[in-house]
């Protein structure tokens, strides 16, 4: 078990977090630039001291401020695996995956190295120069380097950023399938929310140094607990003031004009998020899905193509976002300007007090 | 025609550059007659003098190297009060004339200087001595040095450091084991640079350690000593000498050059 309690001023952001994260599990730090995430491996790896804090890991004390106590990284034994790789350019893969290996004989490290590189599918890749492989190739040895000396808890800064869209996914997917069979400790940082809930058992969302929410990444996307974490996870976001429940419907005057129905429970000023796959397009005037309760006239800001849909920009009393496939906006002749009627259910509609 | 002039006019600066540079280097081996080079190269005063040179700009080189590395990665790697104050009073011997060098050393090393008492309790003679031209060598030629490594060392990123002290070594052994294999190419450049530097030393030499035949005579005191009485064979030993300089410049360059190549792949 890690258990990390860590307070620390970086510029003009106060690092206040708490932790705890059990062997096998998989922690994701999630949260926009600048909010303190790789302060938190550098803590955690003893790259970096703490103003204040705790950190245990097992029966190892590693971090007590109160007792004067900071181990030095070397003797952390906590596996990194930074964000652009830091893969040492004078070395081989295998003599870069051996480099943790120094107290094993010479053969042995370098067996071991080419077996980790094997199950990595790098065996035929050993002897390259970090400057001669691809994005891909890069991560997976900077992975197999950090998992060689059998650490303790394992550390990840943005693992997939460097890699280019095609390459991400799999990449991804394999690298789930990599920490979850670990029976150590995992604490990753990125700031993709897709990413945070690909790989991690448990998210926590950081913003401005603090985790404002942590949870199942289902519990995460499907109950924002504050209207930044709900446009983090991709929702579109609107305020408004809540009227008093009319039945089992909450009806909520949106700022900027029209109205919005929710079947949460609210009651004063609040943030309304729903996800942008469920917003309906229809033209306007037409009667729509007929078993949606919400609906806002809105006027096409901007149109773009991800993959095989498409993202809308949609300008109502407050900015939102929908998105519909390729096919439905050309059969409604979506344009930039067009006037359209956006809908959605009141059951999809997450209502956030604030 | 006339979008041509700039690229015309920068071919005929680099021109008028290397014809310049390059001539008196080219006249020293086309104004020497074989012969002459071949008797020089017997000639004890010049042979003494070219051992000499090498001998003491290779214990120079070695201690700037041996003391100047692991400086110049604490001036690289650590921000401290006074950082900028400690860069600049080591890059002052780059400015100063020869001549000044040689009597600051005498004023601080000399019999009456600063250090003159405990040099002499502990029975190191420094002034007219061999010994002496090495001291010379190492402040003329020793920012040379520290200037590049400390570059070098700075372009060393950071996170590989880190990479190496999660990965079980002390910051010691990641020095050596990283810092300073990627940091090489730069280190190289510097030592090429300060061993060039060393080998031209004249000023502070005269100076400090005189030019005494087989004792502080290095080849460019024993060129000065022979320019005044025989020209000629103070022209070939500059050819001599400019051999050496060209042949330890393209040695330290065939070395690490593979790791200059895959520095620029990166």
């Amino acid at each position: 078990m890690l258990h990390a309690e860590l307070d620390h001023a970086v510029g003009d952001v106060k690092l206040q977090v708490r932790f705890d994260v059990a062997p096998g599990q998989c922690l994701a730090l999630a949260g926009p630039s600048g909010a303190g995430k790789t302060t938190v491996l550098r803590l955690l790896a003893g790259t970096l001291r703490p103003d204040e804090g705790r950190v245990t890991q097992g029966e190892e004390v590693w971090v007590d401020t109160g007792e004067g106590v900071c181990w030095a990284p070397e003797r952390r034994r906590c596996g990194y695996v930074f964000q652009d790789y830091a893969l040492f350019p004078h070395l081989s893969a295998w003599r870069n995956v051996a480099y943790g290996l120094r107290s094993a004989p010479a053969r042995e490290r370098r067996a071991a190295a080419h077996a980790l590189l094997d199950r990595f599918g790098l065996g035929s890749r050993a002897d390259a120069r970090p400057a001669t492989l691809s994005g891909g190739e890069r991560q997976r040895v900077a992975l197999a380097r950090a998992l060689a000396p059998r650490p303790n808890l394992l550390l990840l800064d943005e693992p997939l950023s460097a890699l280019d869209a095609r390459t991400r996914a799999a990449a991804g997917r394999e690298l789930a399938s990599t920490l979850h069979s670990l029976a150590i400790p995992v604490v990753l940082v990125t700031h993709e929310f897709g990413e945070a809930a690909l790989l991690g058992d448990r998210i926590g969302v950081i913003d401005q140094g603090k985790v404002i929410q942590e949870g199942s990444p289902e519990e995460v996307a499907a109950a924002p607990a504050s209207p930044f974490v709900a446009d983090f996870t991709g929702a579109v976001v609107l305020t408004g003031t809540a009227r008093a429940p009319d039945g089992e419907l909450t009806i909520v005057e949106l700022d900027g004009g029209g109205i919005a129905a929710s079947t949460d429970r609210g009651a004063g000023r609040v943030a309304l998020s729903v996800y942008p796959w469920e917003i309906t397009i229809g033209r306007l005037g037409a009667v729509g899905d007929a078993s949606a309760q919400n609906r806002l006239a809105a006027r096409i800001t901007s149109i773009t193509k991800v993959g095989n849909r498409v993202r809308l920009g949609l300008a109502a009393g407050q900015p939102l976002f929908a998105e519909v496939t390729g096919r439905a906006s050309e059969e409604l002749q979506l344009a930039v300007g067009r006037e359209v009627m956006a809908s959605w259910k009141a059951t999809a509609t997450r209502l956030i007090p604030l | 025609m006339r979008r041509g002039w700039f690229p015309a006019l920068l071919g005929a600066a680099l021109a008028v550059t290397l014809v310049f540079l390059f001539l008196p280097v080219v006249a020293i081996f086309t104004r020497t007659p074989p012969g002459q080079l071949i008797s020089t190269l017997g000639d004890p005063e010049a042979t003494e003098a070219l051992r000499l040179s090498l001998e003491t700009t290779a214990i120079a080189v070695a201690v700037i190297v041996l003391v100047g590395t692991p400086a110049a990665y604490l001036l690289a790697t650590r921000r401290f009060p006074g950082r900028s104050v400690v860069i600049t009073l080591v890059e002052l011997p780059l400015v100063l004339p020869p001549a000044v060098a040689g009597i600051g050393l005498l004023a601080a090393l000399g019999p009456d200087g600063i250090l003159g008492g405990a040099l002499q309790d502990a029975h190191i003679m420094l002034v007219l001595q061999t010994a002496g031209v090495v001291v010379a060598l190492i402040f003329v030629s020793a920012p040379f040095y520290l200037g590049m490594a400390q570059t070098a060392f700075g372009s060393v990123d950071p996170s590989l450091i880190e990479a190496s002290r999660t990965l079980g070594s002390s910051e010691a052994a990641s020095f050596a084991r990283v810092a300073v294999p990627v940091a090489l190419p730069g280190l190289a450049a510097g030592l090429a640079l300060a061993w060039g530097r060393a080998l031209g030393e004249f000023g502070a030499t005269l100076m400090f350690a005189g030019s005494f035949r087989g004792i502080t005579q290095t080849v460019p005191l024993a060129i000065y000593d022979q320019f005044a009485t025989d020209f000629p064979a103070a022209l070939a030993l500059s050819a001599v000498l400019v051999a050496v300089a060209a042949g330890i410049l393209l040695a330290v360059k065939l070395v690490f050059g593979q790791g200059m190549a895959v520095r620029a792949a990166r």
